[in-house]
C-alpha cells in the first residue's frame, strides 16, 4: 500500500515535472534515472532538481524515472544523472557502445561501488563524475574528536568489501592521532573479530559492509559494543534509532542538492567536476544511548562544530 | 579469523553461517545498506542509568582497574571503594564491609555475581566465603552501591550492595592462562577456554588459588573454583544465560589445630526478553549448595589432642522475575518478585537433624520520574514477608537535581531492614569444650533496622578528565543483633548506633596514559550499649580511610601502579583490640607484549612494600609479600 503510494506520489511529481519543463526556451535535456521508485531516490532526484531550477529556473527539461523506462532510440538527452547503484550500472550500459555518450552524473552511490563498477575510460575523459553517498573518513575522525574527545583508539570491523577503505582510514587517523585497531570479520566469523577489538578500541566505527554490518548481526554488535561501554558510531539513521551512540550521514535531499551544484557547474563549464562526497550532513545522536553512558552531546552543535571545521 | 569449534553441531551451524556470509560477502556496497531499516537493539528499558542518575552513589570498578591492581581477591579491589573497610579474619580469610561491622559475621552487605545474590545460607548469611568464589578475570566490571538498597534489592542490601557483573564469551579471548607465584607460598593458576559464535557462547575457567597466609598464624588456604557461563541468543528480542560452578575454599594445614573445609555449588538460569522498545523482561532462577566442615583438635585434661568434627548443609532456590517498563519520557518503572527458599541442616548449629526451612516473598517497585531536564525523583519500596519473621517494608525515595551539565547534586533517604538468619532465628551452637551450648536462639529476633540519610554530588569536569563524588550520610541503626545473656546465649536486638561521615572519590585521568583514584572517608560512629559493654563498637570503622591508586602506562608496554591507604585505629569483628593506625603501599610493575599472535603480560607485584601491619588482630600481622605474574591470551 506504502509502496503503491510512493510510486503513484513519484509518478505524478514526474509527470508536473515534465509538463512544466517542457514550455521552457531552449531547455537542455535531463534524464534522471532512479534505480528504484522508493522514497530515498525521489527525494535525492528532486531536491536536484530543486537546486538547478532555483538557479536557472526553466532552463532544464527534466525527465525522471525509473532506468528502465529510458530508451535512445525515442530521444536523447544533453545530460544524464543515476540516482543509486543500479540506475548509474543500467545508464552506463545503455550508452556503452556509443562514440560520444551524454555525461552521466551518479549520485547516491557508495564510494567504492562506484569506483567498482565506473568505466574507467569514461572518468578520465570527464564524462563520468559522482557525488558520494558514504562520508570522507576524515569528517568521520572529525566528529569522533569533536564528540569523544578522551578517545584515541577507535576500532574498526572490516570485512571484505570494507576493508578497501582501510588505506584512506588510517591515513585520515594518523594525522589526527589516532590509533586505529582493525578486526577482520573474515568468512563470517564475526564472534572472534568482535572480541579482538573490543578489548582495546574505545569506539567502534561501522562501515557499510553487508558482510559485517547488517540487520542480523547488528543486535549482537551493538549489544557486545555497549556491553563494554564502547560506543558506536553508525552511518545511517537506522542505527541510531537501533543503539548506536551517534551517526554520520547525508540524506537523501543533502546528497540530491550537492548533485544540484555539480550539474549547474557542469551546465556552464561544459563538463563534469571530478567525483566528490557529499558537502551537506548530518550528525544524529541517540539521546538515551547518551545518557547511559553519561555523555551528554547535542547533535545540532555537532553538526555546527563540524561543519565549521571543513569550512572554517 | 579460523572456524575452530571442535564438536559437531556448532561446527555444522558455524559453517552454514560462514557460507552465508561468504554470499552476503560477496555483494557490493549498495545505498540500501545506508537505508535499510533496523530492530530497536538498545531499547530504553535495557539501557543502564547514568552513574548522576542513580538513587544513590555507585563505584564502578571496571575490567582495566581490575586487571591493573594487582588484587588477588575481590576484597583487594573493594579497597578501591570510598566508605569500604577491608581487612583479615585471619590470613586465608579477607573480608570487606561497608562502614564497618559489629562483628565477624559478614552479613549486612548483599553480594550479586550476574544477578545471583551469593551468601551462605548455612554459616549465618556470611558473603566472606561466597566472595573467594570469583576468578578476578572473569569480571567485566563491579558495580558497587554504596548505602543500604534494601528498598531496590531486598533485607541483605542493608549497607550496601555489590554488583558483580562477570564476562561472556564473547568477551574473553579465545584460550588464556595465568599463573602467580611468589613469596608466601603464593600460587595461583587459571585456564580459561572460550568458544561460541552470534547465536551461541560459552566460556570454562577452572583455577586453583593459595597461599601460606600471615606469619606465625595456621591460616593456609587452597580455593579451587570452576565456573561455566553459557550465552545463548536465540533472537534479537532474546537473551538467555546459563551458569554453573563450584567452588571449594579450605583453610588450615593437616597439621594444624583446626581446618575448615566450605563448598558450594550453583546453578542459574536468566532470561532477558525485549518486549518493545519500552518494555523489557527478566526472569532469574537459581540453585545454591552449599556444604562446611569444621574439624577442631581440642585439648582435654587427659593430655592427648582429640578431634571435633562440625558440619552442615545450606541450599537456596530462588525465583524472581522484573519488567522494566518506559511508561513515558519522564516515568520508568521497574517492579517484580520474588520467591525464596532456604534450607538448612546442621546438628553442630541447630542441636536437631532435621532441616530449618524459610520462605521469603517479595515485591518490589521503583519509579524514576523526570521533572524537566533537571530534575529527577527515584522512589520505590520494598515488601517483603518472611516465613517466621513476617512482613516489612522497606521505602526510599530520592532527588537529583542537575546544577549544570554533568553537575548533580543529590539527596535521599531510606529505611533499610536486614532479616535474621536461620541461625539468629533457631541457632542452638554446641561446643565441644562446654557442655551444653554457646548460642541457643529463642526465636525471639527481629529484623535489624536502619534510618539512612544522605546527600550527594556527582561532578564531571570534562576538559580536566576529572570526575567527583561525594557522599554525606548518617545512619541510624536501632535493634543491632546480638548474642546476649551468658552461656547459652541468646540473639537479642540490643543496641542503637549512629554513623556520621562523608567519604568522596575523585577519579582523574589527566592523560591517556595516567589514571589517578584518590578516596578518602571521614566516618564518626556512636553507639548506645546496654547492660554488656562494647567498647569496640565505635571502633568498627576507622575515623578517616585515605588512600590513592595511581596507575601509569609507560612507554615500551610498560606499567606501572602505585597503591596507597592508610586508616585510623579500629577493632576488626567486635573484638576490643584496637589496631594501630598503619599505612599499606602495593606496587605492580608490568609489561605487555605480544609472542606471535599470544598477547601476554607479565608482572611484578609487592603488596606492603613497607612491611608487616596489623590486620585482624593486634597479634596478626599482613606481611610484605611479592609475587610474579604471567598471563598469555591466545
Amino acid at each position: 500500500m506504502w509502496f503503491r503510494f510512493i510510486t503513484f506520489l513519484a509518478t505524478s511529481c514526474l509527470c508536473h515535472m515534465t509538463y512544466e519543463s517542457a514550455r521552457a526556451a531552449g531547455p537542455v535535456s535531463v534524464w534522471v534515472a532512479l534505480s528504484e521508485t522508493d522514497t530515498v531516490y525521489v527525494e535525492a532526484a528532486q531536491a536536484l532538481r530543486a537546486e538547478l531550477e532555483r538557479t536557472q529556473p526553466g532552463n532544464q527539461e527534466w525527465r525522471i524515472a525509473h532506468w528502465s523506462r529510458f530508451d535512445k532510440s525515442t530521444s536523447r538527452p544533453h545530460w544524464i544523472v543515476a540516482v543509486g547503484t543500479a540506475a548509474q550500472r543500467n545508464m552506463q550500459e545503455l550508452f556503452a557502445r556509443d562514440t560520444k555518450p551524454p555525461p552521466l552524473l551518479s549520485i547516491l552511490v557508495p564510494r567504492l561501488t562506484f569506483e567498482r563498477i565506473a568505466d574507467p575510460e569514461r572518468l578520465r575523459e570527464g564524462s563520468l563524475s559522482a557525488v558520494f553517498l558514504d562520508q570522507p573518513a576524515s569528517r568521520q575522525f572529525n566528529l569522533i574528536r569533536l564528540a569523544l574527545p578522551l578517545v584515541s583508539t577507535v576500532g574498526l570491523l572490516v570485512g571484505e568489501t570494507s576493508k578497501e577503505h582501510l588505506p584512506a582510514i588510517e591515513k585520515a587517523a594518523k594525522s589526527r592521532d589516532f590509533d586505529v585497531l582493525v578486526a577482520t570479520v573474515d568468512q563470517g566469523e564475526l564472534f572472534s573479530a568482535l572480541q579482538s577489538v573490543l578489548s582495546d578500541a574505545e569506539v567502534l566505527l561501522a562501515l557499510p559492509d553487508p558482510g559485517v554490518f547488517n540487520s542480523q548481526t547488528a543486535a549482537n554488535i551493538l549489544t557486545a559494543a555497549y556491553r563494554r561501554h564502547v560506543p558506536l558510531v553508525g552511518f545511517s539513521p537506522a542505527y541510531v534509532k537501533a543503539g548506536a551512540l551517534l551517526a554520520l550521514y547525508s540524506t537523501p535531499a543533502q546528497v540530491g542538492t550537492r548533485g544540484g551544484e555539480l550539474l549547474r557547474r557542469a551546465l556552464t563549464n561544459k563538463s563534469l567536476p571530478p567525483p566528490q562526497w557529499p558537502g551537506e550532513f548530518t550528525v544524529s545522536v541517540n539521546p538515551d544511548v547518551a545518557h547511559s553512558l553519561g555523555l551528554s552531546l547535542d547533535e545540532k552543535m555537532l553538526g555546527e562544530q563540524l561543519r565549521r571545521r571543513e569550512r572554517p | 579469523m579460523k572456524i575452530t569449534g571442535r564438536s559437531g553441531i556448532p561446527d555444522a551451524v558455524a559453517i552454514l553461517f560462514a557460507l552465508l556470509a561468504t554470499a552476503v560477502g560477496a555483494q557490493e556496497v549498495s545505498e540500501k545498506d545506508y537505508f535499510d531499516d533496523l530492530p530497536v537493539v538498545l531499547s530504553v528499558s535495557r539501557l543502564a542509568q547514568p552513574l548522576s542518575e542513580t538513587p544513590g552513589s555507585v563505584t564502578v570498578i571496571d575490567r582495566e582497574t581490575i586487571r591493573r591492581s594487582g588484587a588477588r581477591d575481590i576484597s583487594d579491589l573493594l579497597r578501591l571503594v570510598p566508605g569500604f573497610v577491608v581487612g583479615h579474619i585471619n590470613g586465608a580469610n579477607p573480608t570487606a564491609n561497608y562502614h564497618g561491622d559489629f562483628d565477624a559475621l559478614n552479613r549486612r552487605l548483599q553480594v550479586f555475581v550476574d544477578g545471583r545474590s551469593i551468601y551462605s545460607t548455612l554459616l549465618a548469611g556470611n558473603i566472606s566465603h561466597p566472595m573467594m568464589g570469583l576468578v578476578l578475570d572473569d569480571i567485566e566490571r563491579i558495580e558497587v552501591l554504596r548505602g543500604s538498597n534494601s528498598a531496590a534489592y531486598g533485607a541483605n542490601a542493608f549497607s550496601g550492595v555489590v554488583n558483580v557483573v562477570t564476562r561472556t564469551a564473547a568477551d574473553v579471548p579465545r584460550f588464556s592462562t595465568s599463573l602467580a607465584l611468589g613469596e608466601k607460598g603464593i600460587a595461583d593458576r587459571s585456564v580459561r577456554a572460550a568458544w561460541g559464535n552470534e547465536r551461541l557462547a560459552l566460556r570454562l575457567t577452572a583455577a586453583r588459588s593459595g597461599d601460606n597466609g600471615f606469619d606465625n598464624v595456621i591460616d593456609d588456604k587452597r580455593v579451587d573454583q570452576l565456573h561455566l557461563r553459557v550465552d545463548l541468543h536465540p533472537s534479537s528480542a532474546d537473551d538467555i544465560m546459563l551458569a554453573a560452578g563450584s567452588v571449594r575454599h579450605q583453610w588450615g594445614a593437616t597439621d594444624s589445630l583446626r581446618s575448615e573445609i566450605w563448598r558450594n555449588a550453583f546453578v542459574q538460569g536468566q532470561w532477558r526478553r525485549r518486549i518493545d522498545a519500552d518494555n523489557d523482561l527478566r526472569i532469574n532462577a537459581s540453585f545454591d549448595e552449599e556444604k562446611a566442615v569444621d574439624q577442631i583438635y581440642y585439648f582435654t585434661l587427659a593430655g592427648a589432642p582429640r578431634p571435633y568434627k562440625a558440619d552442615g548443609t545450606g541450599r537456596r532456590l530462588s525465583l524472581e522475575a522484573e519488567h522494566t517498563a518506559r511508561l513515558s519520557p519522564a516515568l520508568r518503572l521497574v517492579w517484580g518478585g520474588q520467591w525464596r527458599h532456604e534450607e538448612v541442616r546442621s546438628f553442630n548449629l541447630f542441636a536437631v537433624r532435621e532441616p530449618q526451612t524459610a520462605d521469603l516473598r517479595r515485591l518490589f517497585g521503583n519509579l524514576e520520574w523526570r521533572l524537566g531536564e533537571r530534575w529527577i525523583i527515584n522512589a520505590g519500596a520494598m515488601w517483603e514477608d518472611h516465613s517466621i519473621v513476617g512482613p516489612h517494608t522497606a521505602p526510599r525515595i530520592s532527588l537529583a537535581y542537575h546544577v549544570l551539565p554533568g553537575h548533580t547534586l543529590r539527596i535521599g533517604s531510606t529505611q533499610a531492614y536486614r532479616m535474621p538468619t536461620m541461625f539468629e532465628l533457631r541457632g542452638n551452637w554446641q561446643t565441644p569444650t562446654l557442655a551444653g551450648s554457646l548460642v541457643k536462639a529463642s526465636g525471639g529476633i527481629k529484623p535489624e533496622r536502619m534510618v539512612v540519610n544522605e546527600i550527594g554530588y556527582i561532578g564531571e569536569f570534562r576538559s580536566l578528565g576529572l570526575t567527583a563524588d561525594l557522599r554525606g550520610f548518617e545512619e541510624s541503626g536501632s535493634s543491632v543483633a546480638r548474642y546476649f545473656g551468658g552461656y547459652p546465649n541468646d540473639v537479642v536486638n540490643k543496641d542503637r548506633y549512629r554513623k556520621r561521615g562523608w567519604e568522596t572519590q575523585l577519579r582523574w585521568k589527566p592523560r591517556p596514559q595516567t589514571q589517578i583514584l584518590l578516596n578518602h572517608t571521614v566516618i564518626r560512629v556512636r553507639a548506645w550499649s546496654t547492660g554488656d559493654t562494647h567498647i569496640s563498637d565505635e571502633l568498627i570503622a576507622p575515623s578517616h580511610t585515605s588512600s590513592l591508586d595511581w596507575f601509569e602506562t609507560l612507554p615500551t608496554g610498560f606499567e606501572f601502579g602505585l597503591s596507597y591507604i592508610t586508616f585510623g585505629a579500629m577493632t576488626w569483628g567486635g573484638k576490643n583490640d584496637v589496631l594501630d593506625t598503619q599505612p599499606r603501599v602495593d606496587l605492580r610493575l608490568a609489561r605487555r607484549f605480544k609472542i606471535g599472535s599470544t598477547r601476554a603480560e607479565a608482572a611484578l607485584v609487592t603488596q606492603s612494600v613497607t612491611g608487616a601491619y596489623q590486620d585482624g588482630d593486634p597479634r596478626r600481622y599482613f606481611p610484605r609479600r611479592a609475587f610474579a605474574t604471567l598471563r598469555l591470551d591466545f
